[in-house]
């Protein structure tokens, strides 16, 4: 292994169906210092078999940080949160959901399930990409991660 | 017959002697013992005598006017078969002649009645048939001698043929001449002498035959007159065979005898009943009867251990049912003297032609010895089990004492030990009452006087009888022993087992080489339970007990430390990390406001007061470098984490990570090779590189710092290295460095508490692995450390 | 980012027993650009009568956000973070652990009770000050909080 002055520090889990958004946190990611290793489902059910370890996501790891959108097809965010947040291994991951809505009851309804915190998708790109650096630099640089345990 | 002339008195003279004629005419004919019969020329029978009733055993009458019925030729003379009615046919001699009867032509036929003879003749020549066959034929060689001569007269076929000498050769020559035949006449006299002696007989006699041949002879021969002359017949049989197969046999029974008798085993033989037909003279030495007392007297059930009998007795008839051989069955006896002796019993069935059941026969080895060889080495084999099993000293000695009643069979079994006050009280026993345990246990070394008290101290004296060269005490039959002891020299040595009814009394001492710790008291009511042969057995046990319980001691002694010592390290590294914890706080808050004093205030601080601030604030993180170093020193040990598999990548990449700032500022270059997944503590790990590496950059020498990981692997480790192009490290300070707070350089030129390498070491070592460097001065390092490869993990 | 925030200042609830570390907290938010009103409380009992508004504190605002330090007299910070996490009302105030240990066991007892994130108080003044402001940047600028 060499250092390029990058480093594999962390798995993330984006759980986004919309492909504009998935790019765009690649490429905010990929100019961190960060090494971070980003996975990507599209829909709550795979979300759930990901954190799982089932079916094609047997050899996985489990992420550090999960990315939430709660607007997902077949299952949706909010129902894959409470799920996450109900069992006793998967409790602990940080859940940061990166959503559209900006509703009230929807941050409100977040919280109360435990989501670590609520960020609303900003409409403009450069702010988004800025936002998922900042995610980045603050979960990772600031913030300490609960260790892996029985990964 | 004419006329005479002198009529009258010729007449007269003439008639007298007609008379007389007749008289002696009539009597020859009447008295004749032979049938005179006259018929007429055509064989008409006219007169018959009274011999020829005789004879055809038919009156006169009847035959009178008959025809003879026989063709007659005068002169001739026939034998004739005379038919007879109520009587069997006989034989006749006839002779017929023309004569002249009454002036007529007639034959006068005489028969004699030959019959008896010609019977005798016939006998006589049947019988003279059968004796020449049988010399003839005889399959034993026959010899004739002349008695007065000593001619040989006759030699049957089978003597020329055994002989090998012909006929011709034989006859006619005198029976010294032969010459083979000199042994038994070597010259007249002895032959003289066998004529004397009548019969002789030679069982065995060695001859040669004409070809070169030895063979051997029975040879029998008798005188006996024939014809008044003496002959001697000698029987001659071949008996060469017989006499090999004779000696095979002779060979064969003392063959048998020699191997019964110098046999280990007993040979025997029992019919079908399991009566005794036959047993070797070695039975007595085995069991102590002998032969006479147990053939056709004892079965061979009888001889069992009354306890075993009946079940041994039901399984042996089922076997004889069977017809089935069997191998190797032990089985317990009983000795005459009543003795115990085991056999190991080998036998196959007697069957007859049919098949069926006559007996069997076999061999028994007397396995007495190696039972109890054996029964000692299982039993040593127990003890030195029990002696190295974990189980704490009471539950040991109860194995103990358990098991060498097992193995002795005696009711009472107790272990004394000696402790400090001297006192020798039963640490565990079994079988004694508890009467006698209450009495008995609270013996001391230093006020009683028992046999117990000699055996500990080792106060025995092995020439007498009841003492061992090991120190043991033994007897098998307490009261008689007693009873040869005068009432002085008895003393007063209490006698307690004896009062209570032991008669078989062993005290084996527990020991460690020449420790004495206490002794075994094994005892039964019954006598000779504690031969010698047992109180060595237990002797070995008692050693072996001694080495237990001083093991025991030795480990709860070190149990007892080492737990201390725990308990201690525990607290030291607990007030350790407290203190540290407690200590931090203070100084993070002289460090952090100093700091802000300084930020705040440094344009209204005059160069004094920030040299001051600066030296508070340098001596505070000096401080709380130390305490951190101090509290990852103490925690490698005390906060450390079960091992666990751990990828060194990833370690490797988490103490980069952690080194990131310094890394990048240095331009520092870390690569590695592939590095194995160990048994490790993660975080002590990253702990570990995140030294080591660091320490490369801090060292870092004028050209731009390259560090490179490697792993090298062994069979039983792993050998990393972490190489560098820094400053290196004089030779004589390889091992200097690895001490706490040890530092090479001034603080200024290179800052650090000197505590890192240290903590390299304690966690290398927690990690059961070592660590060491290879060094130059000015041309860099390379930090060498062993992971040893557990389970679980390649 | 909360663009929606009607001009009122940010209430933050310092849950701190040293003073020292008070004062060192403020002074980091001091230098941020935000408005917010801090409050300090020093030990977890006052910390839970603050949030349900009891005795002293019936007039307290409904912080929004809470940084936690988990070394506390009285009743620990653990027990205090499991109940805020409990309460209906309060679980969905976040609360940032922010205390001394490095210790996993610590932050993994952090998460499970519902922490939303743990940070490590440094020693270093400089660090302390960056995470800090951090801290305010993150979750007063680019979360949205619960209303």
């Amino acid at each position: 292994m060499i250092n390029e002055g990058k480093i594999k520090l962390a798995d993330i889990l984006l759980v986004e169906d919309n492909p504009g958004d998935v790019r765009l946190a690649k490429e905010a990611l990929k100019e961190s210092k960060l090494l971070n290793k980003l996975y990507q489902v599209e829909d709550g059910i795979k979300a759930m078999a990901f954190l799982r370890q089932e079916g094609e996501y047997s050899d996985v790891p489990r992420p550090d940080l999960v990315l939430l959108d709660l607007n997902l097809p077949r299952k949706n965010g909010r129902e894959v949160l409470a799920e996450i947040k109900a069992d006793e291994t998967l409790k602990r991951i940080p859940v940061v959901v990166l959503t559209v809505s900006r509703a009230e009851e929807d941050v409100l309804k977040s919280y109360n399930l435990h989501a670590n915190c609520y960020i609303s998708k900003p409409f403009d790109m450069e702010q988004f990409v800025k936002v998922v650096k900042s995610i980045e630099n603050f979960w990772f640089s600031i913030v300490k991660l609960p260790p892996p345990g029985d990964k | 017959m004419k006329k005479q002339t002198n009529k009258a008195g010729q007449d007269k003279i003439d008639l007298q002697a007609l008379k007389e004629s007749e008289t002696r005419f009539r009597s020859i004919v009447l008295w004749s013992p032979d049938a005179i019969i006259v018929t007429d020329a055509k064989g008409k029978i006219e007169y018959m005598n009274p011999a020829a009733e005789r004879v055809f055993n038919r009156k006169v009458e009847s035959f009178i006017g008959k025809d003879f019925g026989q063709p007659l030729v005068d002169g001739e003379s026939t034998e004739v078969d005379i038919f007879r009615p109520g009587k069997d046919p006989g034989v006749g001699d006839m002779h017929v002649a023309e004569v002249e009867w009454l002036n007529k032509k007639a034959h006068l036929i005489i028969i004699r009645d030959i019959t008896d003879r010609k019977r005798a003749e016939e006998a006589l020549s049947v019988s003279e048939v059968r004796y020449r066959q049988l010399f003839e034929l005889a399959k034993d060689g026959i010899l004739i001698l002349d008695a007065e001569t000593g001619m040989i007269v006759d030699v049957n076929p089978f003597l020329t043929e055994m002989l090998g000498f012909s006929h011709e050769q034989l006859m006619r020559k005198a029976i010294w001449e032969i010459g083979f035949f000199k042994d038994i006449a070597s010259n007249q006299a002895n032959f003289i002498e066998l004529q004397r002696q009548g019969y002789v007989r030679y069982e065995d006699l060695p001859l040669e035959t004409a070809d070169g041949r030895r063979i051997e002879v029975e040879f029998v021969s008798n005188v006996y007159t024939v014809d008044h002359q003496k002959v001697i017949q000698c029987n001659i049989r071949d008996i060469t065979d017989r006499r090999r197969a004779e000696e095979a046999l002779q060979e064969l029974k003392e063959r048998f005898r020699q191997v019964a008798e110098n046999a280990q085993e007993w040979i025997w033989e029992v019919d079908g009943d399991g009566l005794y037909t036959y047993a070797s003279p070695v039975v007595e030495k085995i069991l102590g009867y002998k032969p006479e007392e147990m053939v056709g007297t004892k079965h061979f059930y009888d001889l069992f251990h009354p306890e075993d009998r009946e079940a041994l007795k039901k399984s042996a008839f089922e076997v004889f049912a069977k017809k089935q051989s069997f191998r190797e069955l032990m089985n317990r006896n009983v000795h005459k003297n009543d003795e115990t002796v085991w056999l190991s019993t080998s036998g196959v069935p007697i069957l007859d032609k049919k098949g069926n059941l006559l007996g069997y026969r076999g061999a028994d080895i007397d396995i007495t010895e190696r039972k109890r060889v054996e029964e000692a080495l299982k039993a040593s084999y127990r003890f030195l089990q029990i002696a190295y099993s974990h189980m704490e000293i009471s539950p040991l000695l109860e194995e103990f004492v358990k098991e060498i009643k097992n193995y002795t069979g005696c009711t009472a079994v107790g272990i004394r030990i000696l402790d400090e006050e001297g006192n020798i009280p039963y640490q565990t026993y079994k079988g004694f009452s508890q009467s006698f345990y209450e009495l008995e246990s609270p013996l001391s070394i230093k006020s009683d006087k028992c046999m117990c008290i000699n055996v500990i101290k080792g106060d025995v004296d092995p020439k007498l009888p009841f003492y061992t060269e090991g120190g043991s005490f033994y007897m098998n039959g307490t009261t008689r022993f007693l009873a040869t002891v005068s009432e002085e020299e008895k003393g007063d040595t209490r006698n307690m087992c004896n009062k209570v009814g032991y008669e078989s009394v062993a005290l084996v001492p527990i020991r460690l080489k020449d420790n004495i710790l206490g002794l075994i008291h094994i005892a039964d009511p019954g006598e000779d339970m504690v031969p010698l042969n047992i109180v060595e057995v237990l002797e070995k046990a008692g050693l072996q007990i001694g080495t237990a319980i001083l093991r025991k001691r030795a480990e709860e002694k070190l149990k007892k430390a080492l737990l201390d010592l725990e308990r201690s390290n525990q607290e030291l590294e607990q007030f350790a990390y407290v203190a540290s914890h407690d200590l931090q706080e203070p100084l993070r808050m002289v460090a952090s406001f100093t700091q802000l004093l300084e930020k705040r205030y440094k344009d209204q601080l005059g160069q004094d007061a920030k040299d001051f601030i600066r030296f508070a604030a340098d001596g505070a993180n000096r401080m709380r470098n130390l305490i951190n170093d101090l509290l990852a020193y103490s925690g490698v040990g005390a906060r450390g984490k079960p091992l666990e598999p751990t990828d060194c990548h990833t370690v490797l990449g988490q103490a980069i990570v952690n080194l990131s700032m310094v890394i990048e500022e240095n331009h520092a270059i870390v690569t590695s090779d592939e590095l194995p997944t160990v048994m490790a503590d993660a975080s002590q790990m990253v702990q570990l590189f995140q030294n080591l590496v660091g320490n490369a950059i801090k060292f870092r020498g004028e050209e731009s710092t390259r560090i490179h990981v490697s792993v090298e692997e062994k069979e039983n480790e792993w050998v990393f290295s972490v190489k560098d192009n820094g400053i290196g490290i004089e030779a004589q300070f390889s091992e200097r460095i690895f001490v706490a707070f040890q530092r090479l350089h001034s603080r200024e030129k290179y800052p650090g508490t000197g505590i890192g390498l240290a903590i390299c070491h304690k966690i290398v070592d927690r990690h059961g692995g070592k660590i060491w460097v290879e060094s130059e001065l000015g041309k860099g390092s390379t930090f060498y450390f062993t992971m040893p490869k557990r389970g679980g993990v390649k | 980012m909360n663009t929606e925030d009607k001009g009122e200042p940010f209430d933050i609830l310092l849950v701190e027993d040293n003073p020292g570390d008070a004062k060192l907290a403020l002074e980091a938010l001091k230098v941020g650009r935000l408005r917010y009103e801090a409050h300090v409380v020093e030990d977890g009992k006052q910390a839970i009568s603050f949030l349900r508004r009891e005795g002293e504190y019936a007039d307290a605002p409904r912080p929004d956000i809470i940084l936690l330090d988990f070394n506390l007299p009285k009743k620990d910070g653990q027990q205090v973070l499991a109940e805020i996490k409990e309460d209906e009302n309060l679980k969905c105030i976040p609360v940032v652990v922010f205390t001394v240990s490095k210790a996993d066991e610590e932050i993994l007892r952090a998460y499970d009770l519902r922490a939303n994130c743990y940070i490590t108080k440094p020693a270093d003044i400089e660090q302390l000050f960056k995470i800090v402001r951090s801290i305010e940047d993150f979750w007063l600028t680019i979360v949205k909080l619960p209303a």
